[in-house]
């Protein structure tokens, strides 16, 4: 059977390159193997790269959150300054998953109320820019946005508009940094570096628990590659008997003391909402 | 004369078709009113304006002038499992000038779903358009001249209003049961010719009137970055003409005139990046005449190249009328540059301010604008605009002492 096998291989290539490849192939097979058993990495194969690692925990985090359909959910966002004065917006987000490409996403403004009725409709790409528009509602005017400062604040809070918008996995490139134990329970630090130039951050750290791969906590460095901001998760309640949801998000701004909570309510994941509730046409008569 | 009153009886009846329309729905919406979600919101404003420069007609205002504008709305929702009613009437008490002073239901409509199409059916308010500096080619509502004359403010627009979009682009119907007239300031108001627009005594080309039924169809799509719409338009022009005559007494008189026109208009928008090309154009043929105008320029964020928290946007446009000078009109050869930052701060702070130059007169319109929130639910806005340099070829030559500065406070609830 070999014989065979080596004389056709002979006509192709030799028979030092047939056993390298060989070689390899039964690797690769290998490393296939570990990597298909439950979590990543928890075998410890040596020979993944610490890049690999990352986006392969990052990945099997984003596949976990996959397959809900859609979702709507109440927003409560209470901003505090470095004073303790606090000031509230309230908004409805709705999430629609699209089969081919990005999320489809919608941010009703109900509070305050000069800007009550304001809505950002966002179609998210894989790859390339994502489609935005805003409803204006004193004109109803709708107006395409080709240059969302992504990293300005979010409505005044701590969120930048790419912390809130959950972005697609290629849009960042990850490294594994290492486990780490909080409070009894073992995380997973993984480090990601936007690929967007005009993102507001050169990285983020990102804590996984390593038991349903949720995301606990978020490190961002600004440009000048210090430490300007956490993000908290905390309230993790599960849905549909697989997504789980936080309900409260807290952002604090290392360098000027100020910070924003998030509480998330009614969740809904029976809406049954369809391509028609994201079209642009749909935006004039969301209510 | 005969038809003068016959044309004025036209359109009186139609406000009390709306009246008499307003009135059935409000009594429709009764028997269902328990099964229903209802939202109740609006504002409430104060409005004042200071003139620095003296008038130069007689009985206008001095140096100021105040008002007070409210807005409510009504927003009842899963009327009939999937419907939603919205009305929102609009109204203001002006101090000086008595044609300032006016009422208008600038919504009071159904929308429903049937099969892949939205119905709106009543009064609403359509916008179509890319452009900042002017917005040439919005034509379903009747602009709301004595509101401000930037001409965003619009009078609300009875219509059955189909539209419908899906792969292969969104199409919208419009019939427009009722026609709207443009209001003007009175002999009170500043910000008018020497002898003000007599409303009452307005003419149409069409022998309906402004009962005439007017019609609008839009296709519009995305293809390779670029957002475009094509309308048609079949009606009595919004925008009218002016007759001078003389009065009774003498004196002149100018008298608003509307023709039939057939109206395409076309917009497109462009984008590279974050940066947005835009264009509006419309070609209108009246009995009388072909116009064709348009709007165009560029959208520039300032943080492509310098990073900032705040959202800070240049405009430049180029606008220009093929009527040129006979009659003058606004913006026949005119260059616009515009900025505008948003803080994002917690208190929504803005400043807006834009340029008009007119190539010919180089007269300069300008305009600054700052808001912000002061109180949970109160919007201080404070606004400059200034004429300045007018040349007597200019239409702003008879407003060109009405420069103002306008503070506001509204309070939405």
């Amino acid at each position: 059977m070999l014989l065979k096998i080596h004389s056709i291989l002979n006509k192709t290539m030799s028979a030092k390159d047939f056993y390298i490849t060989l070689f390899i192939s039964l690797f690769c097979l290998v490393s296939d193997v570990s990597a298909d058993t439950g979590l990543p990495g928890k075998d410890g194969d040596q020979n993944q790269t610490a890049e690999n690692r990352g986006y392969e925990i990052a990945k099997d985090a984003k596949n976990r959150e996959k397959g809900f359909g859609s979702f709507s959910a109440e927003l409560q966002m209470v901003l505090k300054n470095r004073y303790g004065e606090e000031s509230t917006r309230l908004l409805r987000n709705k999430v629609l998953e699209t089969k081919n490409d990005g999320d489809k996403t919608l941010l009703i403004i109900d509070h305050p109320k000069d800007i009550k009725g304001t809505v950002l409709l966002t179609h998210s790409h894989k790859s390339g820019q994502d489609d935005q528009w805003l409803y204006l509602p004193g004109l109803n005017r709708v107006k395409r946005v080709a240059s969302r400062n992504r990293s300005g604040p979010f409505m005044g809070s701590e969120f930048a508009f790419e912390d809130l918008i959950s972005t697609e996995l290629d849009k960042y490139t990850y490294r594994y940094l290492k486990d780490e134990e909080i409070n009894g329970i073992g995380h997973f630090v993984i480090e990601r570096i936007p690929k967007d130039n005009k993102s507001g951050y050169t990285r983020q750290l990102v804590w996984y628990d390593s038991e349903e791969l949720r995301i606990q906590k978020i490190d961002y460095y600004d440009r000048k590659k210090s430490l300007l901001k956490t993000l908290s998760y905390f309230d993790y309640k599960l849905y549909m008997n697989k997504y789980w949801r936080a309900h409260r998000m807290e952002m604090v701004n290392h360098q000027t003391g100020k910070s924003t909570v998030l509480h998330w309510a009614d969740f809904d994941f029976t809406g049954g909402l369809s391509e028609r509730d994201f079209s642009v046409n749909n935006l004039k008569f969301l209510k | 004369m005969y038809y003068h009153n016959y044309m004025h009886y036209r359109s009186n009846r139609c406000c009390k078709t709306i009246g008499i329309f307003a009135l059935y729905c409000l009594f429709c919406i009764i028997p269902f009113y328990t099964l229903t979600a209802q939202e109740f919101s609006g504002v409430i404003s104060s409005e004042f304006r200071y003139f620095p420069e003296k008038p130069l007609y007689s009985r206008q205002p001095e140096s100021s002038a105040f008002s007070i504008s409210a807005q409510p709305r009504l927003l009842i929702r899963d009327f009939m499992h999937s419907g939603t009613i919205v009305f929102q009437p609009f109204i203001r008490w002006d101090n000086q000038d008595s044609r300032r002073s006016h009422f208008d239901i600038r919504e009071l409509y159904a929308h429903f779903r049937a099969g892949a199409w939205d119905i709106g059916f009543g009064v609403q308010n359509i916008f179509w358009g890319v452009t900042e500096s002017q917005h040439l080619i919005d034509i379903v509502n009747q602009v709301d001249f004595v509101e401000n004359m930037d001409r965003e403010s619009k009078l609300g627009q009875p219509a059955v209003y189909l539209s419908t979009q899906g792969s292969r682009g969104m199409l919208e119907i419009l019939c427009m049961t009722g026609f709207r007239e443009r209001t003007f300031p009175g002999v009170n108001g500043r910000m008018r010719g020497a002898y003000p627009v007599r409303v009452q005594d307005a003419e149409f080309e069409s022998r309906a009137g402004s009962g005439r039924i007017d019609y609008a169809v839009r296709y519009s799509n995305t293809l390779l970055s670029t957002d475009f719409g094509l309308y048609h338009f079949y009606g009595t022009s919004r925008e009218p003409e002016f007759k001078v005559t003389f009065g009774n007494s003498g004196d002149l008189v100018v008298i608003p005139y509307y023709p039939v026109i057939h109206q395409t208009g076309i917009d497109i928008q462009k984008w590279y990046g974050s940066v947005l090309f835009k264009l509006e154009s419309y070609h209108r043929k009246s009995v009388e005449d072909i116009v064709i105008a348009f709007t165009g320029g560029v959208e520039f964020p300032v943080n492509n190249l310098v990073y900032s928290e705040r959202d800070i946007t240049l405009f430049a446009e180029y606008l220009y009328d093929g009527r040129g000078d006979e009659p003058p009109v606004l913006f026949d050869d005119d260059f616009f540059l515009g900025l505008k930052i948003d803080m994002n701060d917690s208190r929504d702070t803005s400043v807006q301010s834009g340029l008009f130059l007119d190539r010919n007169t180089k007269s300069i319109l300008s305009s600054l604008k700052f808001k912000r929130r002061i109180f949970n639910q109160v919007i201080f806005n404070i606004e400059y605009l200034g004429f300045i340099g007018i040349d007597d070829r200019d239409l702003f030559y008879d407003i060109r002492n009405d420069s103002y500065l306008q503070i506001n406070f509204s309070h939405f609830f």
